[in-house]
């Protein structure tokens, strides 16, 4: 059911070196009880909870409704014992996610609001108020509410990518470099050739290329591991950048 | 979501919402490993070889065909000016996206086109020769229309239903 590494991981939960986010260990880690795994989901969650947000505005809520109803879910996916349900294979995060999410608005809506006379506080802090700005942008009224949730799935995952790769030339005191480089993340600009930039840096034009081949491989790299984290099987993240290119295609 | 401009190394349409302002089909490429075309003459070549195949990629022999030029690509594939050796004839050469790692139900629907395409006949509509799979790679081969890309002259003039088969 489970891969080496993926067990190789959960062993790690026991001795207290669960590191990982990966959307695989959560499921596996279920029955543990492990502060580790709901932190890892909640890291998760963090980062995907905007297209859930998109997602049940173009469902025809309003804004303020969705801003409680994707504050309602997170408190209901984030209690203790929920993802004791969930099978190990259950499936790729995001698809997951969403199935939790329709359920959420069919069956459990009201009760969250009662939980939310009650006082309940929101277990996880969203920026929900820059979400109505956001949303606003996505104009195209003709994109139902499934294929808004996949396409802003699809950018807001490119977008963490790009936000570690930036914040790795940042750790590694590089970011200057990088500034002038990240243009060239798919190819030499026609505004201004590698020597050009080499001039700009102090590098020669060798040193320009070699760099930009090394920050399209680390981006790659972290392509595939930011996909990683939301599938259950390394076989599967193939499969899932496949999936998330043809949803931008559209 | 509004068009901000095109993407200098795919020329597609950006919206605003492309992240950090790069053109989201070609970050997914990327990752992929593929070089992702350049429109700069200038293409470095330090990249490693792509899934996807390029001219640089592809040895200019490929099966019966002679990879001379690449003249479009869309969201399924990358279609190639080629020669075709034994019949010493030019022909268009579509090759599927992604190779031998294309996922079966792309495949599907890339004979399913060469299929559906072959049973039509007209003289406005491109007729289809072989579809196949040579070296990892689908391929249909088709008629090689001379002329401008079709999506210039709908934006020029729009589309005629009595002109626009003559454009190819």
């Amino acid at each position: 059911m489970f891969s080496d590494d993926f067990r190789h991981e959960l062993a790690g939960c026991a001795d207290g070196q669960f590191t990982t986010t990966h959307w695989s260990v959560v499921l596996a880690a279920r029955r543990c009880d492990s502060p580790q795994a709901t932190e890892a989901l909640e890291t998760l969650c963090r980062a995907y909870w905007y297209p859930l947000y998109a997602f049940v505005r173009r469902q025809g809520h309003n804004s303020e409704d969705a801003q409680d109803l994707t504050q309602g879910f997170f408190a209901h996916l984030l209690r203790k014992d929920f993802l004791s349900g969930v099978a190990p294979e259950k499936g790729r995060f995001r698809s997951f996610l969403l199935a939790c999410l329709k359920h959420f608005l069919t069956d459990e809506w009201e009760k969250a609001r009662t939980a939310k006379r009650g006082g309940a506080s929101p277990p996880l802090l969203l920026d929900l108020e820059h979400a109505e700005e956001r949303y606003q942008l996505e104009a195209r009224v003709e994109v139902d509410a499934q294929s808004l949730y996949e396409r802003r799935w699809a950018l807001d995952l490119l977008d963490h990518v790009l936000d570690r790769l930036r914040h790795e030339a940042v750790a590694s005191s590089k970011i200057a470099v990088f500034d002038q480089l990240q243009g060239c993340l798919l190819g030499e600009q026609p505004t201004e050739t590698y020597a050009q930039l080499g001039a700009k840096l102090g590098l020669s034009e060798t040193a320009v290329k070699v760099t930009v081949h090394r920050l399209r491989q680390r981006y790659r790299e972290l392509l595939r591991e930011e996909i990683a984290h939301t599938v259950t099987r390394p076989d599967e993240i193939e499969q899932e950048m496949r999936y998330l290119f043809e949803v931008v295609s559209r | 979501m509004t068009t901000v401009g095109t993407c200098p190394s795919c020329g597609a349409e950006l919206s605003s919402d492309a992240p950090k302002g790069f053109c989201p089909r070609c970050l997914y490429r990327l990752g992929f490993g593929e070089a992702v075309a350049s429109r700069s003459p200038a293409e470095p070549t330090v990249d490693n070889p792509s899934l996807v195949p390029r001219p640089s990629s592809l040895p200019p022999s490929f099966g019966d065909y002679e990879l001379l030029e690449e003249i479009g690509h869309g969201g399924m594939g990358l279609v190639y000016k080629a020669r075709q050796k034994s019949l010493d004839r030019i022909v268009a050469l579509k090759l599927l996206l992604f190779g031998p790692h294309a996922p079966p139900e792309s495949v599907k629907r890339f004979r399913a086109e060469a299929v559906a395409t072959a049973a039509l006949q007209h003289p406005n509509i491109v007729a289809i020769h072989e579809v196949g799979f040579c070296e990892g790679q689908h391929f249909i081969a088709m008629d090689y229309v001379e002329g401008r890309h079709l999506g210039e002259v709908i934006a020029d003039c729009g589309l005629r239903i009595s002109g626009g088969g003559r454009n190819g």
